[in-house]
C-alpha cells in the first residue's frame, strides 16, 4: 500500500464536539469517495503521543501518517504549554488517507489538542474521552523529564503500553538514572518500552543467530571477553545509553555476575564479570572513524577461548543510500567460519514507532537489560566518586 | 535434532532460526528452482530467517561452474525476488553458500560427487549434515532420483543429522500412480522425512482460515448443518494455458486444481477442531473429513459434476483463442479447463450441507474463496415487497485477489417504512496489517528446515483427494465428449453448471 494521497481537512473543532465532528469529516470523506471507490475506515489502535516542543509536531503527524500505513489508528497528538498563562485547550482534527492496492481510500483520524497553563493538570481528562473504545492504547511521551509530573501518571490506567526513547543520553546524564529507575519502579502499572531498545533489535537477533547452530550455542557459556564499538559522539561525555542496554542485556542473559566498573576515558569503559568457571570483561569503547551517525553501534565482538578459540562478530557500515550493512562473523580455529552479510534499512523513528505498536505487553527481557544498565551506571558513578 | 536454548533469543524478532543445512536442489537449471526457490531462499537469508553457514548445492545435466550458476541465481533473484534486487554485498554473501554439481539423475558418479561435495560444505560451513533434497524436475525424474539417493546412502541421516526430501506436485496421475509414486518414496524414506509442497496450503489467507474457525467463539456454535445452507468454494484464474499447453493435457481443472487445492481448502473450512496445533493433529482431522465425503458412484457422476472447456472469447480487453487453439494442444482434445463438483460431506456436523466446488481457466475474474451461506431466518418477520432485498448472512472468506473476510447482514434502508437492504461488513488484510506477507514458497521451505510437515500434504490426504476423484475422471474418460460443455473464454463457465445446485441456490457472481 502506497501512501499515495494524504488529504489534509485540518479544521479547529470545539474540544467537547470532536466525536461529533470526526462523523463529519467521515460523511465528508464518503461523499468525495461516492466518484470513485469507497472510503474504508479501519482502526487497530488508539496513539496517543506527548510532545511539550511545539515544534516537532509536524514530524509526530508525518510519523502517524507512516504507521497508519500499515496499522490504522486513532491518532491523539497532545502538545502541552506548561508556560503558558491563561488555561486553554483546543482541538484539531485532520484525516490521513491512503490509497490501497484497489486504489479504495484507507483513512484514520488524527486529532491534536493543545492545552496550556493550568488546563495541564486536567490533561488525562481532557484526552480520555477521545480515546476509541475496546482497541489497545500506546502512549509515545516525547519528553522524557516530565514523567515524574502528575500529569504523565494520570495517563497510566488508560494506557497499556507507554514508549520513551533514551537516545541523547549518556551514563553521565542523571537523566539516564532517573529513567531506569522510573521505569523499573513502575512497570507494574503500566508497559513500558523504549525506542533506544526497540533500536537493538535487530543486533540482538543477529548477535543471537551467531549462536543458534547446537554445536555454537555452547560457546555462549565459555565467552570471555566482548567489545561494543559505538561511532564517537565529540558533544556529549559517557556511554551512549544503548551500548549500555545492550550489555545490560547480554549480562542478564547470560547470567554474568558485575564485579567492577570503572571508566578509562569519558568516552570509554571497562566492566568485569564473574561467570561460571571463568571471568568476563566487556570494553565499550568509540570508534573514531565510523561514518555512522554519532552514537550508532557499530560492532559488536564476542570471543571465547573453549572448547577452541572462537570469534563471534556484527559489523555495521553504512551505504551509499541510507541503507546499512550488518555483516556477521562466526570464526572457529579448526572449526567452521562463515559471514553473512544483509542490508537492512536505517532504523527511523517512523519505522520503529510502527514496530512499537505491534507489541503488547511488558517484556521481561528489556526490563532485565535495564536492570543491569543501571546498576552499571551506579558502579561507574561509585568508581568515579572513589577516583 | 532440536536446537539447544538460546538465552539471547527471548523475545527476538525471529524467535528461532533452523539448524545449519544444506539444500540440494535437482533440476536447479529449470524454471521453479530460477523464478520460486532461490528467490525465496535468499528472501529468508534477507529476514534473518537463514542459519549462518547455510548453503544451496544446485544439481542438473548441464555443465555449468559454481560461478556460472552464481550468476544465473544473481540474474534470477534480481528479476523475482518479492523484497527487491540484491546489493552486491548482500549477493555476495549469500553467493558464497551456493554450489553446483553437475551428473545425470540416474548417475552413481553423479551422486557420489554430490556426497563429496555435501562432507566439504559440512566441513567447511558447519552445516553438520543436515540435508533437504528438493526435486525440482519433472515428475517422471523422482522415481530414478529417489533410488539414486537411497542406493547411495545419501537418503540416510547421519547420526545427530536430518535429512528431508521435498516433492512438487503433481503426485500421481491418478490414484493409482500415486499409490505407486507413494509406496517409492515409502521404500527409501520414512514418512517423517518426506514433504509434499501443497503451495495453496501455505498462502497467509488460507493458514487464516484456521485461525478464524478457532481463534473466534462465535463462529463454531453456528458452524454445522443447523445454521449453515451450503458452502461453495471457487478459484477462478484469468489466464488460460499460458504456452503450458503439452503440460495441461495431461493434467485439466480436476487434476490440477480441484483434487488437491480445492480439497484442502473444503477439509481446513469442514473438519473438527484439533486438540493441538501439532502438525499430525490438523493433518489428521483434515484427512478424517476429506474421508467422510460421500464417494460419487460412476453411474452418477453427471448428477455431481460438470466439466467444460474454454472457447474462443473475450478476456483482457482482447481476443483469445479458445483451448484447443492454444500451442500443444490437441484440436480434438477434451480436457476440461472448468470443471464443478457438489459434495456431501456424510458425519453429524454436515450431513445434508451441499459443498459447491468450481475452478476454471479464462473465467470472467481471478478470484478464489470459500463463501459460507448461512439458512434464511426461520420466520421471516418483515414482509417484503418488491423494493426489498432481504437475503441471508453470508460468510466469505477471501483468498485471492483481496484477502480478507465479508459478513452479509441485512439492514433497515431509512425512512418510515421498513425496508431491508443487504449490507457488506468487510474486513480486508491488506488495509489492516500493512507488512508484506511472506510468498507461500519461503514458508514452506523454512518449515521443511524446522522439521514443521503442517503445510505439507500428507500420503493419506494424497491418496483421499484422488479417490475421491477417479470415478469422476474414469466417467468422463469414458464418455468422449458427450459431456464436455463448452464455455465462452471470459465467462464464469458453462450454464450446465447451475444445474448442480438444487433449492434456488445459484452460483455467486464474484
Ligand atoms: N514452474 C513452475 O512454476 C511450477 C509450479 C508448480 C509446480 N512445479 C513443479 O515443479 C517441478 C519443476 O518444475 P520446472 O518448471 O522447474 O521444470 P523444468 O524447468 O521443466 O525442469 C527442471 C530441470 O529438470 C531437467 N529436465 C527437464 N526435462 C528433463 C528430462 N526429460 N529428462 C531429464 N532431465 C530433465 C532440466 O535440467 P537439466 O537438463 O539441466 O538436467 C530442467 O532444467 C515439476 O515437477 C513441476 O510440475 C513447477
Amino acid at each position: 500500500m502506497g501512501i499515495v494521497e494524504d488529504i489534509e481537512r485540518r479544521r479547529q473543532v470545539d474540544v467537547a464536539a470532536i466525536e461529533r465532528e470526526l462523523t463529519e469529516l467521515w460523511k465528508a470523506a464518503a461523499h468525495e469517495g461516492d466518484a470513485g471507490a469507497a472510503v474504508l475506515r479501519v482502526c487497530l489502535l488508539n496513539l496517543l503521543v506527548f510532545t511539550t516542543d511545539e515544534s516537532c509536531i509536524g514530524e509526530v503527524s508525518d510519523i502517524v501518517a507512516h504507521i497508519t500505513a500499515s496499522a490504522p489508528c486513532r491518532a491523539i497528538i497532545v502538545h502541552a504549554n506548561p508556560a503558558g498563562n491563561a488555561p486553554d485547550a483546543q482541538a484539531w482534527i485532520a484525516s490521513h488517507c491512503h490509497l490501497d492496492d484497489h486504489r479504495r481510500q484507507v483513512c484514520c483520524e488524527e486529532i491534536r489538542v493543545s492545552v496550556s497553563g493550568a488546563a495541564i493538570k486536567y490533561l488525562a481528562r481532557t484526552v480520555a474521552p477521545l480515546i476509541a473504545p475496546d482497541l489497545p492504547v500506546f502512549l509515545w511521551w516525547r519528553d522524557v523529564q516530565t514523567l515524574r509530573e502528575k500529569y504523565f501518571g494520570d495517563f497510566l490506567p488508560e494506557v497499556d503500553r507507554v514508549i520513551v526513547d533514551s537516545r541523547g543520553l549518556t551514563h553521565r546524564d542523571p537523566l539516564a538514572s532517573e529513567l531506569a529507575a522510573f521505569v523499573l519502579e513502575t512497570r507494574r502499572r503500566a508497559a513500558f518500552s523504549d525506542l533506544n531498545w526497540t533500536r537493538l533489535t535487530r543486533w540482538r537477533d543477529l548477535i543471537a543467530g551467531l549462536f543458534d547452530a547446537p554445536d555454537l550455542t555452547q560457546y555462549l557459556s565459555e565467552i570471555t571477553r566482548v567489545s561494543i564499538t559505538y561511532a564517537k559522539d565529540d558533544e556529549s561525555p559517557g556511554l551512549p545509553m544503548q551500548t549500555l542496554l545492550l550489555a545490560g542485556f547480554l549480562i542478564a542473559q547470560l547470567d554474568w555476575k558485575l564485579k567492577d566498573a570503572y571508566a578509562i576515558t569519558p568516552h570509554q569503559a571497562e566492566l568485569r564479570f564473574r561467570a561460571a568457571r571463568r571471568r568476563v570483561t566487556l570494553t565499550i569503547e568509540p570508534q573514531t572513524d565510523s561514518r555512522l551517525p554519532q552514537r550508532e553501534l557499530t560492532a559488536v565482538t564476542l570471543s571465547a577461548e573453549r572448547p577452541a578459540p572462537a570469534l563471534f562478530q556484527v559489523v555495521c557500515q553504512p551505504t551509499q543510500g541510507t541503507d546499512l550493512l550488518y555483516t556477521t562473523t562466526v570464526n572457529i580455529t579448526q572449526g567452521a567460519r562463515h559471514h553473512t552479510t544483509i542490508t537492512l534499512p536505517a532504523l527511523t523513528d517512523a519505522r520503529l514507532m510502527t514496530r512499537e505498536v505491534e507489541i503488547f505487553g511488558r517484556s521481561k527481557p528489556y526490563e532485565r537489560a535495564l536492570r543491569m544498565a543501571l546498576d552499571v551506571i551506579n558502579e561507574l558513578k561509585l568508581d568515579a566518586q572513589t577516583t | 535434532m532440536a536446537n539447544t536454548w538460546n538465552p539471547l533469543r527471548e523475545e527476538a524478532r525471529v524467535e528461532r532460526t533452523p539448524d545449519p543445512c544444506t539444500i540440494v536442489i535437482f533440476g536447479a537449471s529449470g524454471d521453479l528452482a530460477k523464478r520460486k526457490l532461490v528467490p525465496a531462499l535468499f528472501n529468508l537469508a534477507r529476514e534473518r530467517w537463514l542459519p549462518g553457514g547455510f548453503s544451496m548445492v544446485g544439481y542438473a545435466r548441464s555443465p555449468l561452474s559454481d560461478e556460472a550458476l552464481r550468476a544465473q541465481m544473481f540474474d534470477a533473484v534480481t528479476e523475482f525476488s518479492s523484497s527487491g534486487p540484491p546489493t552486491g554485498a548482500e549477493w555476495a554473501s549469500f553467493a558464497a553458500g551456493l554450489f553446483y554439481c553437475q551428473g545425470g539423475y540416474d548417475d552413481p558418479a553423479g551422486y557420489e560427487r554430490l556426497k563429496a561435495r555435501l562432507a566439504t560444505i559440512d566441513a567447511e560451513r558447519g552445516t553438520g549434515g543436515n540435508r533437504i533434497f528438493y526435486l525440482s524436475t519433472p515428475p517422471s525424474l523422482i522415481g530414478p532420483i529417489m533410488d539414486a539417493l537411497g542406493a547411495s546412502g545419501l537418503a540416510r541421516s547421519a547420526p545427530g543429522s536430518w535429512t528431508r526430501i521435498i516433492i512438487e506436485k503433481p503426485i500421481g496421475y491418478d490414484l493409482q500412480t500415486a499409490r505407486e509414486l507413494n509406496a517409492h518414496v515409502g521404500r527409501i524414506f520414512d514418512e517423517d522425512q518426506v514433504y509434499r509442497i501443497d503451495h495453496y496450503r501455505a498462502k497467509e489467507t488460507v493458514q487464516n482460515i484456521v485461525v478464524m474457525r478457532f481463534a473466534n467463539g462465535i463462529f463454531e456454535p453456528v458452524w454445522n448443518r443447523r445454521y449453515i445452507d451450503h458452502v461453495q468454494i471457487t478459484a477462478a484464474e484469468v489466464v488460460g494455458v499460458e504456452g503450458r499447453g503439452g503440460y495441461y493435457e495431461g493434467s485439466g481443472a480436476v487434476r490440477d486444481m480441484l483434487q488437491n487445492h480445492l480439497l484442502q481448502l473444503l477439509a481446513l473450512v469442514a473438519m473438527e477442531p484439533p486438540t493441538s496445533l501439532d502438525a499430525n493433529a490438523i493433518r489428521d482431522e483434515a484427512v478424517k473429513v476429506a474421508r467422510a465425503i460421500r464417494p460419487i458412484p460412476r453411474d452418477a457422476v453427471d448428477a455431481h459434476a460438470v466439466r467444460g472447456q474454454y472457447t474462443a472469447g473475450w478476456v483482457g480487453g482482447k481476443i483469445v483463442p479458445g483451448y484447443r487453439e492454444e500451442e500443444g494442444v490437441s484440436p480434438t482434445s477434451t480436457t476440461e479447463t472448468y470443471a464443478a463438483v457438489k459434495l456431501e460431506i456424510d458425519n453429524w456436523r454436515w450431513a445434508g450441507v451441499p459443498f459447491y466446488l468450481r475452478s476454471g481457466k479464462r473465467m470472467t475474474k481471478r478470484a478464489a474463496e470459500i463463501a459460507v451461506q448461512f439458512r434464511q431466518v426461520p420466520m421471516r418477520l418483515f414482509t417484503t415487497t418488491e423494493a426489498d432485498l432481504q437475503e441471508p448472512n453470508l460468510l466469505v472468506m477471501k483468498i485471492q485477489p483481496d484477502e480478507g473476510l465479508t459478513l452479509r447482514l441485512a439492514a433497515k434502508l431509512p425512512g418510515h417504512a421498513i425496508h431491508l437492504r443487504s449490507v457488506n461488513m468487510e474486513f480486508r488484510y491488506g488495509t489492516s496489517f500493512g507488512v508484506r506477507s511472506s510468498e507461500a514458497y519461503e514458508r514452506l521451505l523454512l518449515d521443511c528446515m524446522f522439521g514443521d510437515a503442517t503445510l505439507f500434504t500428507r500420503r493419506d490426504m494424497v491418496e483421499t483427494g484422488w479417490a475421491l476423484v477417479m470415478p469422476i475422471l474414469d466417467h468422463w474418460a469414458a464418455s468422449g465428449e458427450r459431456n464436455l460443455h463448452f464455455y465462452e473464454a471470459g465467462t464464469w463457465g458453462p450454464e450446465a453448471a447451475d444445474q448442480l445446485l438444487e433449492e434456488g441456490r445459484t452460483w455467486r457472481r464474484l
